[in-house]
């Protein structure tokens, strides 16, 4: 750059040139030293010191001229200033300085790619230090517009510089990175040669955090979010403002499900509110959490500053496709497609956008489109593949997830699904009226009958509820691994969930999947086909909060127990007003600002469908499903079903709330929110349904002073958490009688409480010991029509109903503790010997074929027994046979053979003896 | 005759007459009761030992047969022969060598802790351990026996290989020397012999196979029932490879798969019958082809169609179910007691 061309024509766009304009120059050294103090604010997000140091009348800078308008340039660009960036440059020559890519890019940034080519091209040609970048910068600009053929010539001349040996600074690396990356379509062993290139930058200049952040969003592409979090936190230690930084590290987050996504997407921004991709990105969150109007406002302000970005424009269409704007959304799409015609991530991104908003066949559509129109779109066939797995087209979906994978074999969620894909083999197919269960060979006898009898009913009677039936079969995937069932869902580990709907496919974990007492399958399973419901007779329109408050207000209505219980936190978040309205409810679900806000949010969502149903009849949810299949606001929908604005329903609902749990709201005193210590309470959540596995007691601590606690309860009788503290305290004392008395208490101010250390558990423990067993069975149902997953206090309820003699209650209990875990053999024995009393053979059968199945030690007798319920249930037929295999196990088992004579008839004439008769 | 008492008088006189090898043999017994470290443990591997030792005896092995040294006599004097050293444990092999006949079988049980992963493979006494190799040196003298050996302790797997020998059966509660977490095989051992449970074919015995089954079984629905993590896995080998299975074959088995040697073997010892009448002989002899006959039929499963299988496999059964019946008035006829 020549000084005089600087003064003599930038001196009124920025105060830089007067810097440079007046006053006495300092020595070099001097301006070394002042250059690097600036480099290192510069690297540190001290941007706008930078920007006033370098704009600053006594800065004074000249023999590093060129240097000190790159780091001007490069603060401006940091914090979003691009049109003075622009302005920087004027009467610069660019290319001649070695600044061309810079003008390129603060061209780029500003939405002027003639210009940006043209600063390119000029960098390209002076053959300056910053040519080679500016070779590939050209080739970037061809790979958007759709100039594949040369774009791809322009990248090979960049490995071509590097095996050369003339790619020898971090930038060129960066570059010969990038062109790896996106070469590595065609030849994916081109990825690890991105890796090495991006590593050499980082080693050559470990400052300059560019390339460890495109090194994570390399990772992150990859679906390897540690890696990408290492590598993205690395520039953030340093620089913790660093905009593109920060949206990298909330693209991670995001992938995570880690809440603080949002708030790191927000410090990009305000760093930097022109960082177009951080717009868009947050844009594509609002798409997710169905603000469609947010992300259109959103990503308006992207297109504003850069018409022609096509990743903007991209979600813009989007946004006009899930707002049913079909007219806008073809002109958006024909728009991209004129200025790129193979821009087959504008479909891939369509297709993720309705994977987002659950709509699953369109999402098949697009990438199906995005495949057609890029045959190497990996991602595209990736999403194709899944998509059709998701709507239970197995093949085609495997067979399109191995072409993505051979295309790009980097990709962990492909590569896991297509290894889960093939464990499939090991799966039964079991067929009922309206499923086709796959659950694994190992467990399938078992698990089907009562999967099966379940799935059934929920059928008929969300059916008829819902007044629609939806396409039959359903697919229902029973994974023993939780890690299947969570590459099942997400494509990697470690997934919250339970179970998930993809309308016309559910996948849920096996009992055998989690800890006993921590899932209750049945309750899962219920609540996925409603989802199933609620998801297709809308057209997958409905909105997160009504498909997750329908599907718990339906395990409620199935059976005792079931559905999410009310917790502390709850409570103190109604008390303390953080509870989010009906507007807002959504982002309790995709944009949580606490980790137990989603549980939150479900068990709200279940009230609400209650709350209308009790004020408005069922008829009103089925009159809101209409609305929102077609295409109605919430707005419209809460309108046409109640009347009722949406802010009349928050109040009157909030009414209700307060109402329902007054006395408990009151009782928890100073209790801490959702934020504090009661934070604990909850279990994991995820997209399938928060985790219901027990929590930590909150009542129970180490070494009370009993007599403190003596003393407060009495002072303290309305208490809540008190009161259980000290019956807690108390109990552990094995004080069983004057246990009594602060556990009522207890169990008096908030009698929905059922987590760890509620009053019911404890109170049926005293009374047992106190022989007050029916007190006793009193409580444990009370807690049992709370709680779905408590397996000890089932059994416990069980046998104090069979010490009562309350048979048909017993097996009742039984039978619920079956969807818990059907693994035990006791129950199931007792259940089969109670069903044989009582004449029910068929249950007798169900149950001694589940003891067969459980593989027990006594194979031979186990089978033996089933023959006789299935002989007693009328089936001599299946008798014969199933006896036969007790004697393949035991020929000489003689009450097998006496009863395999007696089904053949060939018992000796005379002979006294009758096989047993059923029992235990 | 009481119904209840049918059974047992059949099993017994059928078992007899089919289970000819252990007829012309006798069975003797030396279980170890290792230090427990703990007074859990101790009583644990105390009692697992007494169960072991009292289904022996009642399954008819002389007393004499039947030693147990224990990690304190004043546990159990009665039961405890003396304490579980390592001298007394090689000592006792060497009378068991004296004490026993070409062709008898020889069960050593060992309950108790071990470790492996470090070192050689060892089994934790009171004093010094005795290492895998040095239990295999003493079994040396025990050639011509068939010795079944079950180290049920932790990190037992790596006494397998070391002991593995043509004609032996190896047993140990984990497959490696690693696998060093407590456990539990052991007590579902114990729980096989003491009583039916591990009966699995209903012929009145309990066999090498059959308690190792049944262990396998009980710790595998453990584990899954209360959703831990399976830190155990026991294996058997009988065919002398040194491999170990965790899922041998039976008595179908061929003689280079792991379990058919096993599945011959009982801890147990019948008395015998003075005399046969010979009527019973003939039902006998006609009991053993049905039973050959029912052996080559399942054999043939794979490739009978199902009706054809059932079919026939109900002709045999019926057949075998009166023959029993037969056997069971000719036994009453000879005066055999209710038991």
């Amino acid at each position: 750059m020549r000084r005089g061309a600087l003064i003599g024509t930038a001196a009124s766009a920025l105060a830089l040139a007067a810097v440079w304009a007046v006053g006495a120059w300092p020595a070099e050294a001097q301006e070394a030293a002042a250059l690097e103090e600036i480099e290192s604010m510069l690297r540190t997000g001290r941007y706008e010191a930078v920007i006033s140091r370098l704009e600053a009348p006594s800065g004074g800078l000249t023999a590093a001229e060129p240097r000190a308008l790159r780091l001007l340039v490069e603060a401006l660009i940091a914090t979003g200033r691009y049109n003075e960036a622009v302005a920087a440059f004027e009467g610069v020559d660019a290319a001649e300085t070695g600044l061309g890519v810079l003008r390129g890019r603060v061209a780029l940034l500003a939405g002027d790619r003639a210009g940006a080519r043209q600063a390119f091209e000029s960098a390209r040609v002076a053959r300056g230090g910053d040519a080679l970048v500016a070779s590939f910068e050209l080739a970037r600009l061809a790979w958007d517009e759709g100039a594949i053929g040369e774009a791809t010539t322009g990248f090979y001349a960049m490995i071509d510089a590097y095996n050369r040996g003339v790619a020898d600074t971090a930038e060129e690396l960066v570059a010969v990175a990038h062109a790896c990356q996106l070469l590595g379509r065609d030849d994916p062993e081109l990825f690890k040669d991105a890796l090495r290139a991006y590593d050499e930058a980082v080693a050559l200049d470990p400052s300059w955090p560019v390339p460890r952040i495109r090194l994570g969003e390399l990772f992150l592409e990859k679906y390897d979010s540690s890696q990408a979090r290492t590598s993205i936190a690395d520039v953030l230690r340093s620089n913790p403002r660093h905009p593109e930084a920060l949206l990298a590290m909330a693209r991670t987050m995001r992938f995570d499900g880690d809440p603080r996504a949002v708030e790191t997407l927000d410090a990009a921004l305000e760093v930097n509110p022109n960082l177009i991709a951080a717009r868009v990105f947050r844009a594509r969150l609002r798409l997710a959490s169905e603000r469609f109007g947010e992300a259109r406002e959103e990503v308006e302000k992207a297109v504003q500053a850069d018409p022609e970005s096509l990743t903007a424009r991209t979600v813009l269409a989007a946004v006009e496709f899930l707002e049913g704007r079909d007219e806008e959304f073809a002109r958006l799409r024909d728009g991209i497609l004129a200025d790129s015609p193979r821009y087959a991530d504008l479909f891939n991104e369509l297709a993720d956008a309705s994977v987002e908003n659950r709509l699953y066949p369109q999402a098949r559509d697009f990438a199906a489109e995005a495949v057609r129109l890029d045959p190497k779109s990996w991602r595209g066939y990736g999403l194709l593949g899944l998509n059709q797995l998701r709507l239970g087209d197995i093949e085609a979906g495997k067979a399109n997830l191995e072409r993505a994978f051979a295309g790009d074999p980097y990709n962990v969620w492909i590569k896991n699904t297509l290894d889960l894909v093939d464990t499939f083999v090991q799966y039964r197919t079991i067929e009922s009226e309206h499923f086709e269960f796959q659950i694994h060979d190992s467990e399938a006898e078992l698990l089907a009958p009562y999967m099966v009898e379940l799935a059934e009913e929920a059928w008929a009677v969300l059916v008829e509820r819902y007044r629609f039936e939806p396409p039959a079969p359903i697919r229902v995937e029973v994974y023993p691994s939780h890690a299947d069932f969570s590459v099942r869902t997400v494509g990697l580990a470690g997934l919250g969930a339970l179970g998930v709907c993809f309308g016309p496919v559910l996948a849920l974990d096996s009992p055998s999947a989690r800890q006993v007492g921590h899932f209750n399958w049945g309750s899962t399973l219920w609540h996925e086909l409603a989802h199933t419901f609620t998801l297709l007779v809308t057209d997958a329109k409905i909105p997160r909060w009504l498909t997750e408050g329908l599907s718990v207000f339906e395990e409620r209505r199935a059976r005792p127990g079931w559905g999410d219980d009310v917790q502390i936190p709850f409570v103190t978040s109604l008390r303390d007003g953080e509870l989010l309205g009906i507007a807002e409810l959504n982002d309790g679900f995709m944009r949580p600002k606490f980790p137990n806000q989603i549980g939150l949010s479900y068990y709200q969502a279940s009230l609400i469908c209650d709350w209308i149903e009790e004020n408005y009849g069922f008829d009103a949810i089925l009159v809101m499903l209409a609305g929102y299949r077609e295409g109605k606001s919430t707005e419209e929908v809460f309108q046409e079903a109640m009347a009722l604005s949406l802010s009349s329903f928050d109040e009157r609902f909030f009414g209700y709330l307060r109402e329902r749990f007054g006395t408990a709201m009151a009782a928890l005193g100073d209790a801490p929110g959702p934020g504090g210590e009661a934070a604990e309470d909850e279990g994991g959540s995820g997209e399938g349904g928060p985790s219901r596995a027990p929590r930590r007691n909150l009542f129970a601590g180490q070494a009370p002073d009993l007599s403190a606690l003596e003393k407060a309860a009495r002072e303290n009788p309305d208490d809540f958490r008190i009161q259980m503290t000290y019956g807690n305290a108390l109990f552990a004392e094995e004080r069983y009688a004057e246990a009594e008395a602060p556990l009522l208490r207890g169990r008096d101010l908030f009698p929905e409480f059922v987590g760890p250390g509620n009053a019911y558990t404890l109170l049926a423990e005293i009374y047992r010991e106190l022989e007050r067993d029916e007190e006793a069975i009193e409580a444990l149902d009370r807690l049992l029509q709370h709680n779905e997953t408590a397996w000890d206090q089932h059994l416990a309820l069980a046998d104090l109903l069979a010490a009562a003699g309350r048979s048909e209650e017993e097996a009742a209990i039984l039978e619920r503790t079956l969807y818990i875990s059907p693994f035990d053999a006791d129950v199931h024995r007792r259940l089969a010997e109670s069903a044989s009393a009582g004449g029910r053979f068929d249950i007798a059968v169900r149950e001694r074929a589940a003891l067969v199945s459980l593989d027990p030690a006594d194979r031979a007798d186990a089978l033996y027994r089933l023959a006789l319920a299935e002989r007693d249930a009328g089936r001599p037929e299946r008798a014969r046979r199933t006896v036969l295999r007790a004697l393949e196990v035991a020929p000489g088992y003689d009450p097998a053979q006496e009863l395999l004579l007696d089904l053949v008839g060939k018992r000796p004439a005379g002979s006294g003896r009758q096989p047993e008769a059923e029992g235990p | 005759m009481k119904r209840g008492g049918a059974v047992p008088a059949l099993r017994l006189t059928v078992a007899c007459l089919l289970s000819v090898a252990p007829l012309s043999a006798d069975t003797h017994l030396l279980v170890v009761a290792g230090v427990g470290g703990e007074e859990a443990y101790t009583g644990r591997f105390h009692l697992w030992s007494t169960r072991v030792v009292d289904a022996a005896v009642a399954a008819g092995l002389p007393p004499e047969n039947v030693v147990y040294l224990g990690e304190r006599e004043d546990l159990d004097p009665e039961r405890i022969s003396a304490r579980s050293t390592g001298e007394n444990v090689l000592a006792e092999i060497a009378a068991l060598a004296d004490r026993s006949s070409p062709g008898d079988d020889v069960w050593i049980v060992l309950f108790g802790h071990g470790s492996g992963a470090a070192g050689p493979p060892r089994f934790n006494l009171p004093g010094r351990d005795l290492v895998a190799d040095e239990y295999a040196a003493a079994l040396e003298q025990l050639a011509d026996r068939r010795v079944v050996f079950i180290n049920a302790s932790s990190a037992s797997g790596g006494f397998l290989g070391p002991l593995s020998q043509e004609g032996r059966i190896v047993i140990t509660a984990t497959k490696s020397g690693g696998q060093s977490n407590e456990s539990l095989f052991g007590g579902y051992l114990a729980e096989a012999f003491d009583g039916a449970a591990g009966d699995a074919n209903k012929d009145g015995q309990t066999s090498a196979l059959e308690a190792f089954t049944f262990a396998q079984r009980e710790i595998e629905r453990y584990y899954r029932q209360n959703g831990l993590l399976r830190t155990e896995n026991a294996l058997l080998d009988d065919d002398g490879d040194g491999l170990g299975s965790s899922e041998p074959a039976g008595v179908e088995a061929s003689e280079t798969v792991d379990g058919r040697l096993a599945s011959l073997v009982y801890l147990g010892q019948e008395a015998r019958p003075s005399t046969l009448t010979a009527e019973a002989r003939e039902l006998t002899d006609r009991r053993a082809g049905i039973q050959r006959r029912i052996d080559e039929l399942r054999l043939q499963r794979e490739t009978l169609d199902e009706e054809v299988y059932l079919s026939e496999l109900q002709e045999l059964m019926v057949e075998l179910a009166l023959v029993d019946r037969e056997l069971e008035e000719a036994a009453v006829a000879d005066g055999e007691p209710d038991p």
